[in-house]
């Protein structure tokens, strides 16, 4: 069998073990709790109207008085078909709770996605030309600056900035969870400014250490006695290969975008999944912060998985690579 | 006379006490302008940290004026929408959050050397299990997983400790694991297995030794990280709640007066700002010093 093939394949089998295994972390994480998701859900001033009988029925109801290892596999199973069942006390589907907001995040995520490595590559290549040079030395001191600001704090200040001083964009978004894409997306631009920012420094710092390690090996030296030009030599010979230590930061950087998709819509009021999660952790609405985190995980997995394809595709070096790295 | 004697079998006399002087990699970092502002913010933070209600002019939770007042010249930076002094409560808003990382930090730095050594040098399936745990956790973004986390543990001192050390203990495998493996292979860890060494004493011994500088860096990476997450919980109202004074909560009540007082937000914001900026600077300078780059703290 073509063994890039058989990589790939032993990839995706891996990514199905993690998960399952992260499956078993939602669980654990939030079933065994003190009590069970019901009391969970069921404040404590609230439970004085319940009998006992009335709790036990509903656990039946809600299969809650099966064991563990029963429960997980039925979750399991249900989380990797995408069906995330009813929440606790309303008995509505929550994929209705949670579908228009996932549409609306992803809207945002996406531009967010494919910004980032673009920008980090323009500054990561402006700052090898000259390693150690004026330029890098500024580029490197601002990312590591921006890298360290707090999300929410960085979406505060553009908002001073940019909606209060200058009045370019509405400081909070009045738009309701079904608005259609367009809408969307032309209320997104400040809140996808925000979303980059820490996103950026990171690759940026990563691909800056992969470059310096890459302009360092024999292949470039062997390229360089050659006579090719300087330019030529970072963008054309040693990019490629210098990506490698960012792409294998994806996974990372994914779930930076997620855990900044939370705290950015907060900021926002951005009708999207991670306002969504909010409200369900503060209600304790067990089923929708499973489905939510499970999708997380999902969407951190098969994003490392199409990096590793693309570090397979870019580094001759990996291909011949037998073992996990 | 007798003492004479025995002058000959008493330990010569301690030489003069030398200054001590920082191992080298320190004083190296010291000469960079960058590592040193690093350096004087994190101090200025845990000293900030401990002595905040001693020096603070008023009780954080001491009830001064009816709602929010602007600066004036009994409260520096006025009082907030319950007429609390703002300053006072500002002085003591990371103190939680500090306190929290630290504590889970510690833990996960120990446990993940711990695991990460052993995985790393032993290798086998018991190296593949522990390797897929840490995928497998460190697949749900870290905010959300402190998040549910903290919906299980609750928001207690401890528990909050607990759960920051559970979310970061996976990345410090990883990070340690990958170092010993490249350790492991190395002549003198041979050297230790020909002459019967036994297992304990070439992990703690052998290799741990060679893992200083990376775990300083470690300890303090993560504990950047900490308090960005632990911040952003209590920004997002699921983590430090009132009266507790904390920037993130502090953060997210002053957004409702942004358009009047941005005051009261730039204040708790430059206050987490600089205390995260401080320690990554001071990372950076000590990750230069011990030669640890970009790439072995994200394997």
């Amino acid at each position: 069998m073509n063994p890039i093939f058989s990589m790939v394949l032993r990839r995706l089998a891996l990514s199905g073990v993690i998960l399952l295994l992260v499956a078993g972390i939602v669980f654990i994480g939030t079933e065994v709790l003190p009590g069970d998701a019901l009391e969970a859900t069921i404040p404590q001033d609230e439970r004085i109207y319940y009998t006992d009988e009335d709790f036990d029925r509903m656990r039946a109801e809600l299969g809650l008085d099966r064991p563990p290892l029963v429960r997980f596999g039925e979750m399991f199973v249900n989380l990797v078909t995408f069906d995330f069942g009813t929440t606790i006390l309303t008995r509505e589907p929550v994929i209705g709770y949670i579908w228009h907001p996932i549409i609306n995040s992803l809207l945002m995520a996406s531009i967010a996605v494919i910004v980032t490595p673009l920008v980090a590559i323009a500054l990561g290549a402006v700052a090898a030309l000259k390693p150690g040079g004026r330029r890098d030395g500024i580029i490197s001191g601002v990312t590591l600056f921006s890298y360290s600001m707090p999300d929410f704090v960085v979406a505060n200040i553009f908002i001073i900035v940019f909606a209060l001083q200058l009045g370019l964009a509405p400081a909070i978004l009045l738009i309701p969870e079904t608005a259609p894409a367009w809408q969307i997306l032309s209320v997104s631009v400040l809140p996808v400014m925000a979303l980059i920012v820490s996103g950026v420094a990171y690759q940026f710092r990563l691909l800056r250490a992969g470059m310096q390690e890459t302009l360092r090996s024999e292949f470039i030296e062997r390229a360089r006695l050659s006579g090719v030009p300087e330019w030529r030599l970072v963008l054309v010979h040693a990019l490629p290969v210098a990506l490698v230590p960012m792409l294998n930061g994806t996974a990372q950087f994914v779930a930076g975008i997620v855990s900044g998709v939370v705290v950015i819509e907060a900021v926002f009021k951005f009708p999207g999944i991670g306002l969504e999660l909010i409200r369900a952790i503060s209600q304790r609405e067990v089923p929708t912060v499973q489905a939510i985190t499970f999708l997380a995980a999902f969407a951190v997995i098969a994003g490392n998985l199409l990096a590793d394809i693309a570090v397979l595709a870019l580094d001759p070096r990996a291909r011949r690579m037998t073992h996990d790295k | 006379m007798t003492s004479d004697t025995f002058a000959q079998f008493r330990p010569p006399a301690a030489p003069p006490a030398k200054a001590r002087r920082l191992p080298l990699p320190l004083r190296r970092a010291l000469r960079s302008p960058m590592t040193v502002i690093g350096l004087v913010l994190v101090s200025f933070h845990l000293l900030l940290a401990l002595f905040a209600p001693v020096i603070a002019p008023y009780s954080v939770s001491a009830i001064l004026t009816t709602g929010l007042t602007p600066p004036s010249g009994a409260h520096w930076l006025g009082t907030d929408q319950i007429g609390r002094d703002y300053l006072s409560r500002l002085m003591s808003g990371g103190r939680i959050a500090l306190l929290v990382s630290l504590l889970g930090v510690f833990a996960a730095v120990v446990t993940g050397a711990v695991l990460g050594l052993f995985a790393g040098y032993r290798g086998g399936w018991l190296d593949d299990l522990v390797m897929r745990l840490t995928d497998a956790v460190m697949a749900v973004p870290e905010l959300l997983l402190i998040a549910v986390l903290v919906l299980t543990f609750g928001k207690e001192i401890w528990s909050l400790s607990i759960v920051v050390a559970i979310v970061y203990t996976p990345g410090v495998v990883r990070v340690i694991r990958a170092r010993t493996v490249g350790l492991a292979a190395q002549d003198f860890i041979r050297a230790a297995e020909l002459r019967g060494e036994s297992l304990p004493r070439i992990l703690f011994r052998e290799l741990a030794p060679n893992l200083t500088g990376l775990l300083a860096v470690e300890l303090a990476i993560r504990c950047s990280s900490a308090v960005l997450k632990i911040s952003a919980l209590s920004f997002l109202g699921l983590g430090i709640s009132q009266p507790t004074p904390d920037w993130g909560l502090m953060v997210q009540e002053a957004m409702t007066v942004i358009f009047t007082d941005p005051w009261f937000l730039i204040a708790p914001a430059i206050g987490l700002s600089s205390l995260v900026i401080g320690i990554n600077f001071a990372v950076d300078g000590l990750a230069r010093a011990y030669g640890v780059s970009e790439t072995d703290t994200n394997p």
